[in-house]
C-alpha cells in the first residue's frame, strides 16, 4: 500500500465517520418522538408568534417526510447553512461563530494545562527517587478521574477567587481570567494521558536496552532521556480524545466559571431543547475530533519508525486501537 | 507470535491494574476497609435511608436555613433549612440506580453488537464497527446531552443518555476481547479434540472474553455516576426537589461564596463513593487471586 | 582499590544476591565465587532459576532495582564493584566492562539507528566527535561481519535479524576496548545456524584482542565447546568448577552428572542403544500395530502461500510418515515447518497438492471443528496457550469425551486419572488449571490431552524447546516409553538436530518452505548430501559432532576467514 493511498484512504474514512455522525445525530435530534422543533412550536408556556413559527414550518418543511427533511438540511450543511436556533432565530454558524474564539483559546491553554500536568504527575510518579512520592504521584490521576469536573473548578474558585483572592470570579480580567478554568480544564483530561504515559514509561524502564545503555556507559540523564522518548509515544494516540475532552470539559468549566463560549451556548440549547443550535456543536466537535485522530494516524508512521503503513481494511490505525483498549481498562 | 503477542497484551492490561493496586500497597488495608465500609453506608442508604437520617429529605425547616455543619446538622442545611446530610442519604437510592441502570445499558447493549461484530466478522462486523466510529467522534458527555435532549430532561432519561454513550466503549472491548479470544490458541485446540464450533464459542471463546469485561463494570459504574451527576449538575438530569447529588451541588452553587459547603460536600462524597467503586474492582481482582 | 592479581578480569568471592520484594526476601545467588582469567573463557552454566544471570546482572552492575548483594565481593578489572554508585559504575563500563544480552531484538532503542546505536558507546570512550563516531561505528559495524556496514547502519532495529542484530550488540559492546565482556545467554535466541556464527564471533574477538568472557549459557556444549573454565550452577550454588575439561572428563556433582546425561548433544545414542537391536517389547508393539507399508501420514506437492507474501511458505512439499516410526521434520525459523504441521493436522488450509492422513484426504479448506480427533491429534510448542485460562486440567482432559458421548461420568474420571498417571502426573493435580502447573507438568498435561481419544498418529510440534534440558530429558524418556506402550507415530517438528538425532528414524530438513533433503536418520547424519544440511549439522556443538572433518570449511555462509582478521585489524587499529 503505497503512502498517497494510504493517507487517501484515512482521509475518505474520516470524511465517511463525519458523514454517519451528521446522518445519526440528525435522526437523533429531529426524528425521535419529542421533536424539538414541534416541541417547542407547541409549547403552550412559552408561545411562538403565529408567524414565527409559520416561518420555522416552513424552512424545516416539517410537512414533508424525514427523509425530504434530512436532504433538505444536508443540501443547506453543503451550503454553509446550518439553520436558525430555536431559541432566538439567530443563524447557528453566527452563534458558533459567537463562542469559538473564546473557547478555542480556553481549549488551548487547556491542552498546555493538560501536557504540563500529565508529564509532571508521571515524570514523578516513574523517576522520582523516592518510593513513596512515586506512589503517591501514581494515585493522582485515580483521583482527578474521580472527582467530578464541576467539584474541581468550585473548588478552585473556592480557593483562589474567594479565599485568596488572586482572581475574581466575576470581572473579566482577559488573559488572567482564563487561567483557572484551564487549569480546571487541564486537571480534567489529563487522566487518560497520564495514565498512557505513566505505563509507557515504566514500560520502556524495563525493556533490556535500557540495561544495555547503561552497560555502554551513559548516565543515567541520557539513559532518561531514551526512556522518555520510547515511553511517551504511545500518547500521540490519545490525541482525539484529549480534544474531544477539552470541548466537553468547556460545557462544564464555562458554567462553573460564568464564561460565555460555546460550552456556555451547548448548555443554553439543551436546556431550551435548541435541536439546530445542538446540532451544530456537535458537528463542530466531532469535525475537530475526527481531524485530530487523522492527523494521529499521519503522524504515527512518522514517529515511530517500527509502524509501517499497514494494509488494514478496518478503520483506525492498529497503534491506536491498542492504547485505546489500555486507556479503557 | 500472534499468541505470545496477545498474552502479552493481556498481562500488560493486569500489570497497569496491579501497579495501580500496588501503588498504595502500605496503606492498602485501611484504604481497603474505608472504602468497604463506605460502600456498606450507602447500601444500608438505598434499601432504608431512614435509619442514617434523622429527618425529611423535603422536610423544611429541620434546622435554620443556611447553617454551617454542626453536630445536628453534620453536612449543614441549605436556603431552606433542609438537613443537608439527610438529603444526601436519600439522595443515594436516585444517584445509584440511574448509574446502575446507565451501566446496565451500556454493557448489555455493548455485549450483544461487541460478540456479533467480534465472533461473525464480515457484514456485521463493518456496520458495527462503523456505528461504533460515529460514537466515539463525539464525545460521550456531549453524545449524552443530544440524547437528552431528544427524550426531554429527568433523572430516567439522564440514565439512558449516559448508557447509550456509553455503549460504543463497550461494544468496541467487546468486540476487541472477542476477537483475541477467538484467535487464542486455546480455542482452536479445542476444535483439534473434536469440540463444535458452537460448543467451542460458548464454553471456551465468549466466557474467557466476557472476563475482562465484567472487571470493567465498576470502574464503568464510578464513570456513570460522575456523567448522571454532571446532567444533573447542569439541570437536564433529576429535577428539583429531588435530592441527586450533582442537583444538589447545583442547588448549593448560589450560595457558594457564603456558605460553600451546600456545594461542596456532596461533591465530595461523589469522589468518595466513585473512588470507593474503583477501590472495589481492585480488591475483587485480588480476591480472584490476579 | 586496585587489588594486586591484576592478571584476572574478574573475581567473585562469595557472593550472595537476593530480590527483594515488600517484606519477601528471596535469595537467589548464594555463596558464589568464580575467577575469569584474562584472555579466557569462563562458562556459567545452569538452568532456568539457577542465579546465573542474576550473577552476570551483578558482575555488569545491572541488578534489577530490587537485587542486593547481601555480601561478598565482585572485583572487575582490579576495582571492588560492591556498593558503587552507578556514577562509579559509568568509570568501568564500556572501558573496562562490555555486557551482551540475551535478547537482540529488545535490546536496542527501537527509535535509533544502529549506527548511531554504536557511534554513541564509541564518541563516549574514545572522545571522538559526531561524525569521526559515526565512521568509526560502520568500520565496528563491518568488523563484527555486518554486511554493507555503512547502508545498515542507517537501519532501525527492526530491520535487522537476530543475529546481525546480536553483531551490532557485540561491536557496541565492544567499541570502548574492554577487558570483559559479560554475555549472557548471547545465542539463546537465535536459529542453530547463526548461534554458532556468532559464538565464532566472540571467538576470534577473544584471540585478537585478549579479551576475557564470562559466558552464561544453559547449554552445556556449548561450554564444552567455548570454555576453558566452567562453573556449574544450580538453585544458586556452585555444583561443579574447574578447567572446562576436567568437569567434562570427571564432573564430581550428581547434578552436573545428570546435565551431562541429559543433554542430547552430548549423548546421540541414548536411545539408539535401546531400541536399534530392536528389543522384543518394541517388535510386539509394532506388530500389534499391524505394521503395513502404506504411509499413515503421505504429503505430496504441497504448497501454500500466506496472503500478502510472494515467497511460498511451503514449496511442493512432500514427506511420508510410516506407520510407527518418528519422523523429525528439522528447520529453522520462517523454515515452514510449523505451518507444514499445522496443515497435516487439519488445522490450517493448503493452496495445492495432496495431504492424506490414514488414507483420507486432508480437506483444502479445513473448519474448526476437527471430526476425526481420534485418528491424529497435535501437541502444541506453548502448553500453557493450548488450554482454556478458566478451565482445571481434568476438564479439559474430559472435554474430547464428552464431545465423542461418554456418557457415564465416572467412567469419563476414571480415564482421565489413569491417563494423568500414564504421562506421571499426580492425579491431584488435575484439579489446577494449566496456570498453576509447571512447565514440564503442562507438557505431560497437554500429551496426556491429546492421548485421551487414543490417536495412533501425534504431531509433536517443539514439545521441549520452552523446557530446561533435564525437563525436556523426562518428557523424552516418556514420549518414548509411550510410544513403546501403545505403538505411536510421531510427526517429531523440531529445530534441535541434537534432539532429533537421538531419537528419529526419518528426518526431512526444510529451509524457507523448500524441502532441501530427507532421508533415513542414520544416513541423514553420517551422510549429509545437501550443503545446507550439513551447515546445520555443523551447528550442533559439543564432540558428539558426527560429521566429518570435510565440513565445514567452505561452507556457503559461513563466516569467512579473513572476517576475523578484520575484526582484529580494525580494533588494534583505532
Amino acid at each position: 500500500m503505497s503512502r498517497s493511498h494510504y493517507i487517501l484512504k484515512r482521509i475518505g474514512h474520516a470524511l465517511l465517520v463525519m458523514g454517519l455522525t451528521y446522518l445519526l445525530v440528525w435522526t437523533i435530534i429531529f426524528l425521535m418522538p419529542g421533536d424539538p422543533v414541534r416541541n417547542r412550536l407547541d409549547n403552550p408556556q412559552n408561545p411562538v408568534p403565529p408567524e414565527v413559527a409559520e416561518h420555522i414550518i416552513r424552512y424545516y418543511e416539517l410537512d414533508r417526510s424525514g427523509l425530504e427533511q434530512l436532504l433538505l438540511s444536508v443540501t443547506r450543511l453543503f451550503q454553509g447553512d446550518l439553520g436558525y436556533s430555536l431559541a432566538n432565530g439567530i443563524p447557528v454558524t453566527e452563534l458558533l461563530a459567537q463562542g469559538i474564539q473564546s473557547t478555542f483559546l480556553l481549549a488551548a491553554l487547556g491542552l498546555a494545562a493538560t501536557l504540563v500536568i500529565s508529564a509532571a504527575v508521571a515524570l514523578t510518579a516513574v523517576f522520582a527517587p523516592w518510593g513513596p512520592v512515586r506512589s503517591a504521584a501514581a494515585v493522582i490521576p485515580l483521583l482527578s478521574l474521580s472527582a467530578p469536573t464541576f467539584l474541581v473548578g468550585l473548588l478552585l474558585l473556592q480557593v483562589f477567587a474567594y479565599q485568596l483572592g488572586w482572581f475574581s470570579s466575576i470581572r473579566d480580567e482577559g488573559l488572567k481570567s482564563l487561567l483557572l478554568p484551564a487549569v480546571n480544564l487541564g486537571i480534567a483530561a489529563s487522566p487518560p494521558i497520564t495514565r498512557v504515559l505513566i505505563q509507557g514509561l515504566s514500560d520502556a524502564q524495563r525493556k533490556p536496552f535500557v540495561n544495555v545503555l547503561r552497560a555502554k556507559g551513559l548516565s543515567e540523564a541520557a539513559v532518561a532521556a531514551h526512556v522518555v522518548k520510547n515511553g511517551s509515544i504511545p500518547t500521540v494516540t490519545l490525541l482525539g480524545l484529549t480534544a474531544g475532552g477539552l470541548l466537553t470539559g468547556s460545557v462544564i468549566t464555562e458554567v462553573v466559571f460564568s464564561r460565555t463560549g460555546l460550552g456556555y451556548i451547548t448548555d443554553q440549547a439543551v436546556r431550551a431543547q435548541d435541536g439546530p443550535v445542538v446540532l451544530g456543536v456537535v458537528m463542530l466537535v466531532a469535525g475537530i475530533v475526527t481531524v485530530f485522530n487523522l492527523l494521529t494516524d499521519l503522524l504515527y508512521p512518522a514517529i515511530d519508525p517500527r509502524i509501517e503503513i499497514y494494509d488494514k481494511s478496518s478503520g483506525r490505525g492498529a497503534a491506536q486501537e491498542k492504547t485505546r483498549e489500555k486507556v479503557d481498562s | 507470535m500472534t499468541v505470545s503477542a496477545t498474552l502479552n497484551a493481556g498481562s500488560a492490561r493486569g500489570a497497569l491494574r496491579l501497579k495501580q493496586a500496588g501503588a498504595l500497597r502500605g496503606w492498602s488495608r485501611p484504604l481497603d476497609i474505608a472504602a468497604v465500609l463506605l460502600l456498606g453506608l450507602l447500601l444500608v442508604a438505598v434499601i432504608a435511608p431512614g435509619i442514617l437520617s434523622p429527618y425529611g429529605p423535603v422536610q423544611a425547616h429541620a434546622g435554620p436555613a443556611l447553617e454551617g455543619p454542626s453536630l445536628s446538622h453534620p453536612f449543614g442545611t441549605d436556603y431552606l433549612g433542609r438537613d443537608l446530610y439527610t438529603r444526601v442519604v436519600h439522595g443515594t437510592a436516585l444517584t445509584l440506580s440511574t448509574a446502575g441502570l446507565a451501566v446496565l445499558i451500556g454493557l448489555l447493549v455493548g455485549l450483544l453488537l461487541g460478540s456479533l461484530a467480534g465472533y461473525f466478522g464480515g457484514w456485521a462486523d463493518a456496520v458495527i464497527s462503523r456505528l461504533v466510529d460515529v460514537l466515539l467522534a463525539v464525545p460521550g458527555l456531549l453524545l449524552a446531552m443530544v440524547i437528552v435532549v431528544s427524550l426531554g430532561f429527568g433523572a430516567v432519561n439522564a440514565a439512558v443518555a449516559v448508557g447509550l454513550s456509553s455503549v460504543a466503549g463497550f461494544t468496541r472491548l467487546v468486540r476487541s476481547e472477542v476477537l483475541t479470544v477467538k484467535n487464542l490458541l486455546f480455542v482452536e485446540a479445542s476444535g483439534h479434540v473434536g469440540s463444535s464450533s458452537r460448543r467451542t464459542l460458548f464454553r471456551h471463546v465468549l466466557p474467557n472474553s466476557y472476563k475482562s469485561v465484567l472487571a470493567l463494570v465498576p470502574l464503568e459504574f464510578g464513570g456513570a455516576i460522575l456523567a448522571i451527576s454532571t446532567l444533573s449538575f447542569l439541570g437536564f438530569g433529576a429535577v428539583p426537589p429531588q435530592p441527586e447529588w450533582g442537583l444538589l451541588v447545583a442547588e448549593g452553587r448560589q450560595y457558594i461564596t457564603s456558605s460553600p459547603w451546600l456545594s461542596l460536600v456532596p461533591g465530595f462524597v461523589i469522589t468518595a463513593v466513585v473512588l470507593s467503586v474503583a477501590r472495589l474492582s481492585t480488591i475483587a481482582e485480588r480476591v480472584r487471586g490476579v | 582499590m586496585s587489588s594486586e592479581n591484576h592478571d584476572d578480569a574478574l573475581v567473585v568471592s562469595d557472593l550472595h544476591v537476593s530480590y527483594e520484594s515488600g517484606i519477601w526476601k528471596t535469595p537467589v545467588v548464594k555463596g558464589v565465587s568464580l575467577t575469569v582469567p584474562k584472555g579466557q573463557t569462563l562458562a556459567l552454566v545452569g538452568e532456568s532459576g539457577s542465579g546465573k544471570s542474576t550473577l552476570a546482572a551483578a558482575a555488569a552492575g545491572l541488578l534489577a532495582e530490587n537485587g542486593r548483594i547481601d555480601s561478598g565481593s565482585v572485583e572487575v578489572a582490579g576495582h571492588q564493584t560492591v556498593g558503587f554508585t552507578q556514577k562509579q559504575w559509568r568509570r568501568l563500563r564500556g572501558r573496562n566492562v562490555g555486557f551482551v544480552p540475551q535478547d537482540p531484538l529488545g535490546s536496542l532503542d527501537p527509535l535509533q539507528r544502529i549506527g548511531d546505536q554504536v557511534a554513541d558507546a564509541v564518541a563516549l570512550h574514545r572522545g571522538l566527535g559526531r561524525d569521526e563516531a559515526r565512521r568509526e561505528a560502520v568500520w565496528l559495524l563491518d568488523s563484527v561481519g555486518i554486511r554493507d556496514a555503512a547502508g545498515r547502519a542507517r537501519a532501525y532495529p527492526h530491520q535487522l535479524s537476530g543475529g546481525q542484530l546480536q553483531r551490532v550488540l557485540i561491536a557496541t559492546a565492544v567499541a570502548g576496548r574492554p577487558q570483559l565482556l559479560i554475555a549472557d545467554e548471547p545465542t539463546s535466541a537465535l536459529d542453530v545456524t547463526v548461534q554458532r556464527t556468532i559464538l565464532d564471533l566472540l571467538d576470534s574477538l577473544k584471540a585478537q584482542l585478549g579479551l576475557s568472557i564470562l559466558l552464561i549459557t544453559h547449554d552445556l556444549s556449548v561450554a564444552q565447546e567455548r570454555s576453558e573454565h566452567t562453573v556449574v550452577l544450580q538453585h544458586g550454588e556452585i555444583r561443579d568448577a574447574g578447567p572446562t575439561q576436567e568437569v567434562v572428563a570427571a564432573p564430581t556433582h550428581e547434578y552436573t552428572r545428570q546435565l551431562f546425561a541429559d543433554a542430547p548433544a552430548l549423548n546421540p545414542g541414548k536411545y539408539r542403544t535401546a531400541s536399534e537391536p530392536q528389543g522384543a517389547e518394541d517388535e510386539a508393539a509394532v506388530n500389534e500395530a499391524e505394521r503395513t507399508d502404506a504411509p499413515v501420514i503421505s504429503v505430496a506437492d504441497l504448497t501454500k502461500h500466506y496472503g500478502g507474501s510472494a515467497a511460498p511458505a511451503l514449496d511442493r512439499i512432500g514427506v511420508e510418515v510410516q506407520q510407527g516410526s518418528i519422523h523429525a521434520l528439522v528447520g529453522e525459523s520462517g523454515s515452514g515447518k510449523t505451518t507444514a504441521a499445522r496443515i497435516i493436522a487439519g488445522l490450517l488450509g493448503y493452496d495445492s497438492g495432496q495431504v492424506h492422513v490414514s488414507g483420507r484426504q486432508r480437506p483444502r479448506d479445513p473448519g474448526v471443528r476437527n471430526h476425526r480427533p481420534e485418528e491424529l491429534q497435535l501437541v502444541y510448542q506453548n502448553p500453557l496457550a493450548a488450554f482454556d485460562p478458566r478451565q482445571s486440567i481434568r476438564a479439559a482432559l474430559e472435554e474430547p469425551l464428552i464431545i465423542r458421548g461418554d456418557a457415564d461420568r465416572r467412567q469419563r474420571r476414571r480415564r482421565v486419572e489413569e491417563l494423568l498417571e500414564q504421562v506421571g502426573l499426580d492425579p491431584a493435580l488435575g484439579a489446577r488449571t494449566a496456570g498453576q502447573l509447571s512447565g514440564g507438568q503442562r507438557q505431560r498435561a497437554a500429551i496426556a490431552r491429546a492421548l485421551i481419544l487414543q490417536p495412533r498418529i501425534l504431531i509433536l510440534d517443539e514439545p521441549t524447546s520452552a523446557l530446561d534440558v533435564t525437563v525436556q530429558a523426562q518428557l523424552i524418556d516418556l514420549l518414548m516409553r509411550l510410544r513403546t506402550e501403545q505403538g505411536l507415530t510421531y510427526l517429531f517438528i523440531s529445530h534441535d538436530l541434537s534432539l532429533v538425532r537421538q531419537i528419529a528414524d526419518e528426518v526431512t530438513v526444510l529451509e524457507r518452505g523448500q524441502l532441501v533433503e530427507s532421508a533415513p536418520a542414520d544416513r541423514l547424519f553420517a551422510d549429509p548430501q545437501h550443503p545446507y544440511t550439513r551447515r546445520l549439522l555443523e551447528s550442533i556443538p559439543g564432540p558428539g559432532r558426527i560429521t566429518g572433518p570435510s565440513v565445514g570449511a567452505g561452507v556457503p555462509g559461513r563466516e569467512s576467514p579473513s572476517s576475523a582478521e578484520r575484526t582484529a585489524a580494525a580494533l588494534s587499529a583505532a
